[in-house]
Parts: structure tokens; C-alpha cells; sequence
């Protein structure tokens, strides 16, 4: 408890920068920011968080779920530009994962040459 | 709408939205190909469907499990600041790659709405949808599109992301586990970033620092652009 209630802290701080501060990043991007500076600062302890944060993160796609709803109920919004969405969606979605893939791995393999360790792989 | 049937609305919206979530991932168990999150908000509108319930009786809820994205998103840090050690020598790459990515995003996705004659809304909605869901949705306001279009859009681009992720990348020669958990972060926010903490926090890690860090560099790569505009 004590975990959920420091994580809904820095949310609620982000949100306080974001609205009152007026700085020009979203609310929980900004809560997440100001967390890992406080854990890397040692402000934070990792063990008073790491339980919350094990359940939230570990569930994150059932927070996603009624989004998802709402998208199929927005569909028809999409209207005229459905053929452009659609590319934009599957083909605009494969060539972005591409190019950040191929340009990661090239920087990588660049510092790799510099001694670094060997990457594993994952699939 | 008095407090009582407020009180049915959310629990009503909470315990459908949990149990079409477990149903979700117990069916994924026998079906490894069918990913919870194309099952659950089937089974969810199925449901609303067939029992002629309102979408509107669903929001409540679903809105109150939704509030729980923002402190999950905060929670990320945590696997973040875990794996530092481990990034602390890629971390100018994972920075470089995180920038690459995002720009990456809003030229591919302004191109592919551009190329097939999309309306100016469909442009404006369409921009950010590679970034996570709360940022895209702030950005769209922020440059005029229509902030449900953009959730949509965010949430099909990730879901696609996430399904086509892994395989693509593997087909492409992409064989650095890093790279990849980089590039499905940059191309399909958290829901490709939720995908792959289930299977390892190490690589859900990298994912989450690549959307988070494209969620701070797209914001500023379309500061320009929205200059532009104004």
C-alpha cells in the first residue's frame, strides 16, 4: 500500500507540473520522469515500490481494455479517410518498427565494437 | 443520475471489463495466437451487443479502470531504474535510437495519411498515434485532431504493433533483443511494451524506456510544426 500510494504521488505531482507549471509534457510521463530521478537519487527506496509496481506494470493490458472498447465504438468516425487509416495503421505501423529496428541495431552493434557487451537475443 | 446508479454503472463497467480480461487470458492459454487484447474488447462488446446495454452504461467503469494507465505508467520507472545497470552502457544508443524512432513516427505516419488522400482531421488525428495513448490524445488537442479518433487509431496501431512485432522484426533480421524491444516500444507504445513485460521485464524494460522516451521527444519534435500551424 505504501508503494501504490507513493506511484499515485508522483502521478499526481506530474499532473500538478503539467497543469500548474504548465510544463509542456504529458502529466504521466512527467509522474514517471520524477519517480526514476527520485529512485536514482536514492529519495525513493526500490524495495518500498517494486511490489505495486510488479502488479501494475504486470497487468498493464487490462488497463488498456476498455480503450479498446470505446475504439470500436469510434470506428465510424473514421468515415472517408478508412483506406488511409488503415495503411497508416498496418504499413505505417511495420515501416516505423523497421526503420528504429534496423537504426537500434546499428547503433548497437557500433558500440559493440567498442567492447561492449555481447547482446542476447530475445526470439 | 442519482449516486445509486452511478454506484451499478462502475460496477458493472469494473467487474465486466476484469472478468472479459481473465476469460481473455485463459483463452490465450489454449489459442497462444490470440493475443487478450483483440479477445477481451470482443468479448466486452458482444456482450454489450447482445445484451443491448449502452455503451454509455459501460463508460463508468471502463473509465475507472482506465484511470489505472496513469499510475501503471509512473510504475514504469521501476523496471526502468532495475535494468539501468544492465543499460547504462547502451543508454547514448537507446537514447539515439528512441530520437530516430519518434521522428521516424511522425514522418511515416504523416506520409501514409498524406500519400492516400486522408482528410486534414484524419492528418491531425493520425499524427501522434505511434506515441502512448494519454500523450497522443494531449497532442491531438494540442494540434487540433479529434482526441477520440486519436485514441482509436493509438490503440489499433499498437495493438497491430504488438502482434506483428516480434515476427516482423525476427523475418527482418533484427537480432538484437534490444533493438527490437527499442523498435516495438518506438512503433507500438505500451500495448507492444505490455506484450513483451509478460514475457520478460528485461525486455519490457527497454520497450518501456523506448515509449516513454519518444513520449518526450515527439511532444517536442511537433513544437515546430505547431508553430507552423498556429
Amino acid at each position: 500500500m505504501r508503494g501504490f500510494a507513493i506511484i499515485i504521488g508522483f502521478d499526481g505531482l506530474g499532473w500538478l507540473l503539467h497543469t500548474l507549471a504548465g510544463v509542456p509534457l504529458p502529466s504521466h510521463v512527467l509522474g514517471l520522469l520524477l519517480l526514476a530521478a527520485a529512485l536514482f537519487l536514492n529519495i525513493v527506496r526500490v524495495e518500498w515500490v517494486e511490489g505495486c509496481a510488479a502488479l501494475l506494470t504486470g497487468h498493464f493490458m487490462l488497463f488498456f481494455v476498455p480503450l479498446l472498447v470505446g475504439a470500436i465504438a469510434f470506428l465510424p468516425l473514421i468515415g472517408d479517410s478508412w483506406l488511409a487509416a488503415a495503411v497508416s495503421v498496418t504499413a505505417g505501423t511495420a515501416a516505423i518498427m523497421l526503420a528504429t529496428g534496423f537504426a537500434a541495431e546499428r547503433l548497437m552493434s557500433r558500440g559493440r565494437e567498442k567492447g561492449h557487451e555481447q547482446q542476447r537475443s530475445l526470439f | 443520475m442519482n449516486s445509486s446508479g452511478l454506484y451499478s454503472e462502475l460496477l458493472f463497467g469494473v467487474s465486466v471489463t476484469i472478468i472479459a480480461y481473465i476469460c481473455a487470458l485463459l483463452i490465450r492459454r489454449k489459442f497462444r495466437w490470440l493475443h487478450p487484447l483483440v479477445t477481451a474488447p470482443i468479448l466486452i462488446y458482444t456482450l454489450l451487443l447482445t445484451g443491448e446495454i449502452d455503451y454509455s452504461y459501460y463508460e463508468a467503469g471502463g473509465e475507472l479502470v482506465t484511470f489505472f494507465l496513469g499510475p501503471a505508467t509512473v510504475a514504469l520507472a521501476v523496471p526502468l531504474y532495475k535494468h539501468a545497470i544492465r543499460l547504462k552502457d547502451h543508454l547514448p544508443h537507446l537514447i539515439a535510437g528512441a530520437l530516430v524512432g519518434s521522428a521516424a513516427g511522425l514522418v511515416l505516419n504523416a506520409l501514409s495519411i498524406l500519400l492516400l488522400n486522408g482528410s486534414k482531421e484524419m492528418l491531425l488525428s493520425a499524427l501522434p498515434k505511434s506515441v502512448t495513448t494519454a500523450v497522443a490524445v494531449d497532442l491531438t488537442r494540442w494540434l487540433g485532431g479529434t482526441p477520440e479518433l486519436t485514441a482509436a487509431l493509438t490503440a489499433l496501431t499498437g495493438l497491430f504493433g504488438s502482434l506483428i512485432g516480434p515476427p516482423l522484426l525476427r523475418l527482418a533480421g533484427v537480432r538484437g533483443a534490444i533493438a527490437a524491444a527499442l523498435a516495438i516500444g518506438a512503433a507500438s507504445h505500451g500495448i507492444g511494451s505490455a506484450r513483451l513485460l509478460a514475457d520478460s521485464e528485461e525486455m519490457g524494460g527497454v520497450s518501456s524506456f523506448s515509449m516513454a522516451a519518444c513520449a518526450v521527444f515527439t511532444p517536442l519534435l511537433l513544437l515546430p510544426l505547431h508553430l507552423l500551424i498556429l
